[in-house]
């Protein structure tokens, strides 16, 4: 063997866990965890271990695939992008721009989701560009930009094991974010005390203090229950209220009615419970609050975030080392994704379109004139799409037809699309759609740069060659819009970061020689700042925090005689997203080849359905068959489903219905029935 | 008895140069402030001021994913192609003596009934320049297991560092060649330098664990069978994989098979006992369906059953796994608290 080692981030999660790439003959043959990396520290998860094993898989697109008569056929790069060129300035110039619409990338690299916000923009001359934060964390940017002035996490992975309190939300941490559960459990050990807010019992449960298990869709109540019992015994740092919170009196009048006995009735918590963890989060000297998807997904995701910096800014636990809002980002580059703008209503670092300062200084960086119109959203292209009024799609990196909610709705909206064209590295559900399949290179054949969860921009390295004719997604896209008679050319990654630094000043000092170790953590302003560990020190980024009331509201399907399950969905840790990558790693697909859905004891003995059976859910959008996996892990009366998988796929049911301020769909609760399928 | 030369430190990569020149040669290499093990082109990229590399180079013996042979099927035979293996012999240059106690772990394995000839050919093929551990660290406890930190069989050339230079000693004919590429480079050692090497051999002893007897260790593994300490480090196996992926006597593989379009490719890639696939079998059945059964199983396979069948503990101290995994366990600890059982 004659193996050279590469330092590259992970492509899982949005941990970004540094580790080498093992490259033999120019064949990826393993991976090595990085020592020195800052964050994860010579620890991998299964995922990352096995993170080479799909980038050689024979399924691997190698040529442009052009469909004729309903069948794929390879085609050449230069007829492929001839022919993509042409349908979208057709459509342009039929429908006009709005009829066409951008699917970027969290799996892309940042420089790649710059290329393309700036094609949908500069090029097709439209804000439809959008992708799939939508679908995990977009409550998260609305939410903590309204009350902090910043919409990503607050402090660094590491800063757990400062913290005395841990309050986890909605977080199946060991599962979808390991290396941070492993600082949770590190921290444990230091005698910090874990809180779980989570309906289904986790595998950190057995590490915390307490756990309370509500009833899916009310953390609103639960969080305004905490935030009451704190108000109640004076608990609040009042200290820290008055001088950088703004909007306490209207806070503390809307959480009168939330005593813990009222809260109780809605949530199914204990009212002691509920004070006791009230208690522990408000006295300690230091208390982070980590969450994930099980605050977001709802349809009142914006709702659920903003009361969680309520809480924080309460209890003067924001601003310090092991303390603050810290939202845990699903894909290895969903950070890199939104700071890109590939977002229908922002530019590069959260510079709005709507702004009048902002849309000049890119039309004169980017010499064109630029649509003022917001654009469209994921879930809302799709609807438009299925109305006839999206004629074109370009999608990158992203499989809708499987992680959008209600699949069906999803499968008619890209059929009815005049053009579509989908930029992967395998033929996914998507890409089965497309008119034009362009095979991108993965992860290990291309440079560019990630940014985690901790706003951490690193780099990632070219460690072969292309598979196959695959080609970087940025070459591509600059290859169509030069075709399109907008040229766009850049002779590395590293010329497009730097106008991404020109352009974005909370990227304003990155820059790639400042980057060969382990990267920076915006907002990094100029060439001489050291990059920012902790936001919100002194003074929150927008001045003073802002306190939003927000009353419960349930969630916008509830149970029923038809329908008396409450579907939640969610991940696990064998498999990623739409397993276009774990399941071609037969390490991680051997663990859990199937899909499945969990099911109380007490529910599965009443509907006498046994381990390992199959059975039939359905919703009011659709039915799937999976095996039954009898468990205490859920409570009684409700179910839980990964969506990974496409032969029981849960988005067939989940409820496509929005959060109206960050459009993310409900897909921790809709109504579903059960029953055996035998 | 060992033939000895003297090797001045400033002279290491001129020799290394000297290797590359007809082998391929594998050394630690500085790289973004931590040494890992890769390829090396020329001799100053050698890094051997360190302690131990968090990947050990087993790797370059049993690859992580390797293919053992590609096929293509059709009209019901197959066409079988097993790949060549490397053209050019390797040097594995400075390399730990726990790292070539644990290669001498997995060389009973390989080479029993069954061999294993992908990593037989690898053995044959690379040469080892071991390089002597003069101070282990907190978390080593190679003392106890017999994984270091002397190493007294299994490497062609071992260097030891004195001060300036290197005692450089050879055990095979192998080594002695690799000494003839440069022979200008070195001089004989004086019986001072000799000296000097035992007596810093003598101060690692007495610095590492002190050494059990590995009959007594199964003995009390089997005494505690039925512990609660199992249970509760079962609780915390987050299966990240990691203790037996970096565990340089771990040898574990899975087989798979990948066909598209009539060709196919035999593929064994690193396999995990914490695993519960690991286990599995037809209906989900598993002997080791919980954490806990499954923890037990890899504290027991290199303390206590590898001891029944080959004599010694198929673990070199090295306590990589404690570093590595996302549970925390301290695998020195409980080795302290298996071997503190009366």
């Amino acid at each position: 063997m004659r193996i050279e080692k590469v330092l590259t981030t992970c492509v899982y999660c949005g941990t970004g866990c540094g580790l080498y790439l093992c490259v033999d003959h120019g064949r990826v043959v393993g991976i090595a965890p990085s020592r020195s990396h800052p964050v994860s520290q010579g620890r991998l998860c299964l995922k990352g271990w096995n993170a080479h094993q799909f980038v050689h898989h024979p399924q691997r697109l190698k040529n442009p695939l052009i469909k004729r008569d309903g069948v794929f056929a390879e085609a050449t790069w230069d007829e492929s992008l001839d022919l993509v060129a042409k349908r979208l300035s057709e459509i342009k110039e039929r429908h006009g721009s709005d009829s066409l619409a951008v699917l970027s990338s969290a799996k892309c690299t940042n420089e790649e989701n710059f290329v393309m916000m700036k094609f949908a923009r500069a090029v097709l001359v439209t804000n439809n560009v959008d992708h799939c934060a939508r679908l995990c964390h977009a409550s998260t940017v609305a939410g903590l930009v309204r009350a902090f002035g910043s919409g990503a996490m607050t402090n660094s992975i590491t800063d757990i094991r400062d913290a005395n309190v841990i309050l986890l939300i909605g977080s199946n941490t060991t599962e979808q974010h390991p290396v941070i559960a492993a600082e949770i459990l590190r921290a444990v050990d230091n005698g910090s005390k874990l809180v779980i807010i989570d309906p289904r019992m986790i595998q950190l449960s057995k590490f915390a203090e307490m756990q309370l298990r509500l009833t899916p869709g009310t953390d609103v109540a639960l969080i305004n229950g905490l935030m009451s019992v704190i108000i109640e015994e004076k608990l609040q740092n009042s200290a820290f209220i008055q001088e950088r919170v703004e909007g306490f009196d209207e806070l503390r009048a809307n959480l009168r009615r939330y005593t813990p006995e009222y809260v109780e009735q809605v949530t199914g918590v204990l009212a002691n419970d509920l004070r006791a963890a009230a208690r522990l989060y408000a006295k300690a000297d230091r208390a982070t609050v980590l969450y994930c998807m099980g605050i977001t997904q709802h349809s009142t995701g914006t709702d659920n975030v903003l009361d969680c910096a309520n809480l924080a800014m309460l209890c003067g636990h924001v601003g310090r080392e092991g303390t603050g809002v810290n939202p845990l980002r699903g894909q290895q580059n969903v950070q890199g994704a939104c700071d890109m703008g590939a977002l229908p209503d922002f530019y590069t670092g959260y510079q709005r379109v709507a702004d009048e300062t902002s849309r000049p200084k890119f039309e004169q960086a980017w010499n064109t004139k630029l649509p003022v119109k917001a654009g469209l959203t994921v879930v809302e292209m799709m609807n438009e799409a299925a109305e006839g009024k999206i004629k074109g799609m370009y999608i990158m990196g992203e499989n809708p037809m499987l992680s959008d909610p209600d699949l069906n709705h999803v499968k008619k909206a890209l059929e009815r699309l005049d053009f579509l064209v989908v930029q992967d590295i395998f033929l996914s559900e998507t890409a089965e759609l497309a008119d034009v399949v362009l095979p991108a290179c993965s992860f290990a054949e291309k440079d560019g740069t990630f940014t985690n969860t901790e706003r951490r921009v690193q780099r990632v390295r070219r460690a072969i060659g292309p598979v196959g004719t695959s080609r970087s997604d940025w070459e591509i896209v600059c290859d169509v819009a030069s075709r399109m008679g907008y040229k766009m050319s850049y002779d590395s990654t590293e010329t497009i970061m730097e106008e991404i630094a020109a352009l974005t000043p909370i990227y304003g000092g990155i820059h790639y020689d400042r980057l060969d170790d382990f990267g920076l953590q915006w907002p990094c302003p100029s060439r001489d700042h050291p990059g920012t560990k902790y936001l919100h020190k002194g003074a929150f980024t927008r001045g003073k925090g802002h306190f939003h009331p927000v009353e419960y509201v349930p969630p916008a399907e509830v149970t029923d005689a038809q329908y008396p399950f409450i579907l939640t969905t969610g991940r696990m840790y064998y498999q990623f997203h739409t397993r276009t990558m774990t399941g071609r790693s037969e390490a991680l697909n051997r663990e859990a080849p199937v899909g499945y859905v969990e099911i109380n004891p007490t529910d599965a003995e009443k509907l006498n359905i046994r381990p390992g059976v199959r059975v039939k859910v359905s919703s009011r959008r659709g039915q799937i068959i999976a095996n039954a996996v009898v468990t205490e892990t859920v409570p009684p009366k409700t179910i839980f489903i990964p969506f990974h998988y496409r032969e029981a796929a849960a988005n067939l049911l989940t409820n496509p219905v929005l959060d109206p301020a960050a459009k993310i769909p409900e897909y921790k609760v809709c109504a579903a029935s059960l029953e055996r399928s035998d | 008895m060992a033939l000895a030369w003297e090797l001045d430190k400033q002279k290491v990569p001129l020799w290394v140069n000297a290797l590359i020149s007809e082998f391929e040669v594998i050394a630690p290499v500085r790289m973004h402030g931590e040494e890992v093990f890769t390829l090396v082109s020329d001799g100053s990229q050698v890094a051997l001021d360190y302690v131990n590399t968090l990947a050990s180079p087993k790797e370059f013996f049993l690859p992580q994913f390797e293919t053992m042979f590609s096929f293509t099927t059709g009209r019901g035979d197959f066409d079988i192609e097993v790949p060549p293996g490397e053209e050019k012999s390797g040097v594995i240059f400075g390399i730990r003596p726990c790292d070539v106690n644990a290669l001498l772990i997995l060389d009973k394995v390989f080479s029993g009934d069954q061999k294993d000839n992908y990593y037989l050919g690898r053995r044959d093929r690379n040469a080892l320049v071991a390089l002597g551990c003069n101070q282990p660290s907190a978390r080593c406890f190679c003392g106890s297991v017999g994984g270091g930190p002397s190493l007294l069989e299994g490497f062609d050339v071992l260097l030891t560092e004195l001060g300036a230079s290197y005692l450089v000693e050879t055990a095979s004919a192998r080594g002695r060649q690799l000494i003839d590429k440069a022979p200008d480079l070195f001089r004989k050692a004086s019986g001072a330098s000799k000296r000097e090497k035992r007596r810093l051999v003598e101060r690692a002893k007495r610095l590492a664990t002190k050494p059990i007897d590995p009959l007594e260790i199964a003995g009390k593994m089997e005494a505690l069978f039925d512990n609660s300490k199992w249970v509760e480090l079962g609780k915390r196996c987050l299966q990240c994989g990691g203790c037996t992926y970096l565990c340089p006597t771990c040898w574990c593989f899975d087989v798979v098979d990948r066909v598209e379009n009539g060709n196919g490719e035999r593929l064994r890639c690193w396999d995990c006992c914490l695993l519960c696939g690991f286990t599995r079998m037809a209906g989900n059945l598993n002997p080791r369906e919980s954490t806990e059964a499954r923890i037990k199983q890899r504290f027991y396979h290199k303390w206590d059953y590898f001891v029944q069948r080959f004599g010694t503990l198929q673990c070199v101290g090295c306590g990589r796994c404690t570093e590595t995994a996302l549970c925390h366990i301290d695998w020195k600890k409980v080795f302290d608290w298996v071997t503190s059982e009366k």
